[in-house]
């Protein structure tokens, strides 16, 4: 059973005048809300809040990639994972992931992530993703391509940690005449690689399929964490094989108090701003997306999404977030953990607005009384 | 009356109508699907045999997945033109269908016996940047498509509301066609950065035709259009981007004296 430690390194003061007016805080909330003094405490404080996570006792840490919004401002998460890198000894860092069709030449990814692999001696988790919806109204490339991409970049960066160079590649979108990246990986063949899905079959086939490790994107219903999981583990068994737990994650947002009412007294206004003010825009969808079919899938699993959350009950009963004192927190985790059949456990325990003092207990609260329990709960797992 | 048929181009499956008989008119369609046989085109099936194909990825046509561009489309139609043996067609293009017939124009002049442009997209004018027709609420789009924004046509789109979905098979539609038009006009955006200079190659009559309230495509572009396309005229209706949609009459009346 392994935790991490994710931070999304949101913007923690977008007033709600300013999302109503703006009614997204994705692509075309303007950065004139932006403020670098504020920002340079902000980026110090979660970076120390991201190295803390090591001393507290996390398996690992995790960032990862949005582009111009205020929900997480880590548009280029390696630069925060090589600090990290330098910065701490133990953790494993995982970098979920690199949105691998905004990268042009894809061969950057490769290089980075061996830097990182190499820095760390040892301890990065390559993610790769297709990349937000949003990604692609900021980014301009064609959504249409997104997956087409995805997979070329994919097979072209793997080929090139695995295979000595230099060698042609000549793909539909990437050509390259001599592919021979310094550095290669540490890690042989290559670094633990983490997909995060929110429910499209053709990405769990994928994963199942080279053994890599499936991570559920949160903010949904656990009904559709449970549905998504179980359609991986039968991707797997397609394939031959039981899914090891390892090969699981559940991000999810943890909040631990002194007592339940302590809890939600805490940590609600938090949530709600994370749920009010930095959600709106994530699911603007650009046409091609995915295919048709599937896009209907995701406009019918609307209502299970955090977005549409109205009140407490909805987020407690949906476990969209896991909130309460240690021993709540416990059994509930470890409800979930048993049902979900997972090895990993992405915690968010800084979330939206939520202050540093505040993210400090929550974590010293989580890591001295949930996760040890959880760890002796699941000897296996 | 139009006939629906299926036909096949290229290995690709053309959905198309066809009505009247006579010289072969053309029709490209715009990105909302008006590949049904417009209403304006209903005066031209009395002299002139009206061909109405959907794009790859409207209606029942296939093959979306061959194309990755504009130039891919321009290429699909003149495989088109070739498998239904209009020789020499007239070619009428509204919007995204004009873009596509002005990159057929440019690359075959020969081919065509006219070519007429409604509110076509394919320009770029830097100080009159198309407003995004993506990620914007149904109403939005709406006003930039429409003057009236009571005409049917309207009023179906802005039912189309992704919070609560249509049924199944106009949603399907809805977002196949978004998703092929996106396909070609997402970068760069709903235009081709090298079409301008080709227009000179354009050698049949031509006519432009542009809505006076067009909101999507401002009134500069036809004038663009028509200053490039040696000798094209150019000609105003009243109505929107969708112009020749909401208001039949005067577009009507400009193709029956264009095309005689």
């Amino acid at each position: 059973m392994k935790f991490f430690f994710f931070h999304l390194m949101p913007w923690p003061h977008v007033s709600s005048e300013s999302i109503d007016k703006h009614g997204s805080a994705w692509v075309w909330y303007p950065n004139s809300y932006y403020d670098p003094k504020e920002g340079s405490l902000l980026y110090n404080r979660y970076l120390d809040e991201l190295q803390y996570a090591e001393e507290a006792g996390f398996d690992g840490v995790c960032v990862n990639e949005h582009h111009q919004n205020a929900y997480g401002t880590m548009p280029s998460p390696n630069l925060f994972a090589a600090t990290l890198a330098r910065n701490t000894e133990r953790v494993k860092i995982a970098v979920i992931g690199n949105a691998l069709p905004l990268y042009n030449p894809p061969l950057r990814v490769a290089e980075e992530f061996a830097i990182l692999d190499v820095i760390s001696e040892g301890r990065l988790i390559a993610g790769m993703v297709v990349g937000g919806p949003p990604e692609y109204y900021s980014f301009r490339i064609n959504p249409a391509e997104a997956r087409e991409r995805f997979s070329e970049a994919h097979d072209l960066i793997l080929r090139s940690w695995t295979e000595d160079g230099p060698f042609p590649f000549n793909g539909k979108y990437y050509r390259y005449q001599w592919v021979n990246p310094w550095p290669k990986p540490m890690q042989k063949p290559h670094p633990p690689i983490w997909i995060p899905g929110i429910g499209s079959l053709e990405t769990m086939e994928f994963v199942a399929k080279k053994r890599y490790s499936y991570m559920g994107i949160p903010y949904f219903h656990i009904r559709v964490f449970e549905r998504n999981f179980k359609a991986f583990d039968e991707a797997c068994e397609r394939e031959g094989y039981k899914a090891d737990p390892e090969q699981k994650g559940w991000l999810v947002p943890v909040y631990v108090a002194e007592s339940d009412s302590k809890a939600r007294e805490e940590y609600e206004e938090h949530l709600w701003y994370f749920a009010k003010r930095l959600l709106p825009g994530i699911d603007i969808y650009p046409p091609g997306y995915t295919s048709p079919k599937s896009a209907i899938r995701i406009l019918q699993a609307r209502g299970d999404f955090m977005l549409d959350a109205k009140d407490w009950d909805d987020i407690d009963s949906g476990a969209y977030a896991i909130v309460g004192s240690p021993d709540t927190v416990r059994d509930k985790m470890a409800h979930y953990i048993e049902k979900l059949g997972v090895g990993n456990v992405l915690c968010l325990l800084q979330l939206g607005s939520l202050p540093a003092d505040l993210t400090r207990k929550n974590t010293d609260m989580f890591a001295a009384e949930v996760m040890p329990h959880l760890r002796k709960d699941f000897p296996d797992l | 009356m139009f006939v629906q048929e299926i036909v096949d181009v290229g290995g690709r499956k053309v959905d198309l109508r066809r009505a009247g008989q006579g010289p072969p008119v053309l029709y490209l369609h715009s990105a909302v699907g008006d590949f049904w046989g417009p209403e304006f085109l209903e005066p031209l099936t009395q002299r002139f045999e009206v061909i109405c194909p959907a794009h790859p990825g409207f209606g029942e046509s296939g093959g979306i997945e061959e194309i990755a561009d504009i130039e891919d489309m321009a290429f699909h139609y003149s495989d088109l033109i070739d498998a239904i043996g209009a020789e020499k067609p007239h070619l009428i293009g509204l919007s995204f269908g004009g873009w596509i017939a002005a990159e057929v124009a440019v690359r075959w002049p020969d081919r065509l016996k006219s070519l007429c442009l409604i509110d076509a997209l394919g320009l770029w004018i830097e100080h009159k940047p198309i407003p995004t027709i993506w990620g914007i609420e149904p109403a939005e789009l709406v006003s930039l498509l429409f003057e009236d924004q009571s005409h049917p046509l309207a009023q179906l789109l802005i039912s189309i509301d992704l919070d609560d979905p249509p049924p199944e098979e106009i949603l399907l539609q809805f977002i196949s066609s978004q998703a092929a038009t996106a396909r070609v006009g997402w970068d760069p955006y709903l235009h081709d950065p090298k079409l301008e200079s080709r227009l000179h190659r354009i050698s049949c009559p031509s006519l432009v035709c542009w809505g006076e309230k067009d909101q999507l495509v401002a009134a500069d572009y036809g004038r663009l259009y028509s200053e490039k396309i040696g000798g094209a005229r150019l000609e105003t209706m009243p109505g929107g981007h969708l112009g020749a949609l909401e208001n039949p009459e005067k577009i009507s009346r400009l193709l029956s004296d264009f095309l005689s």
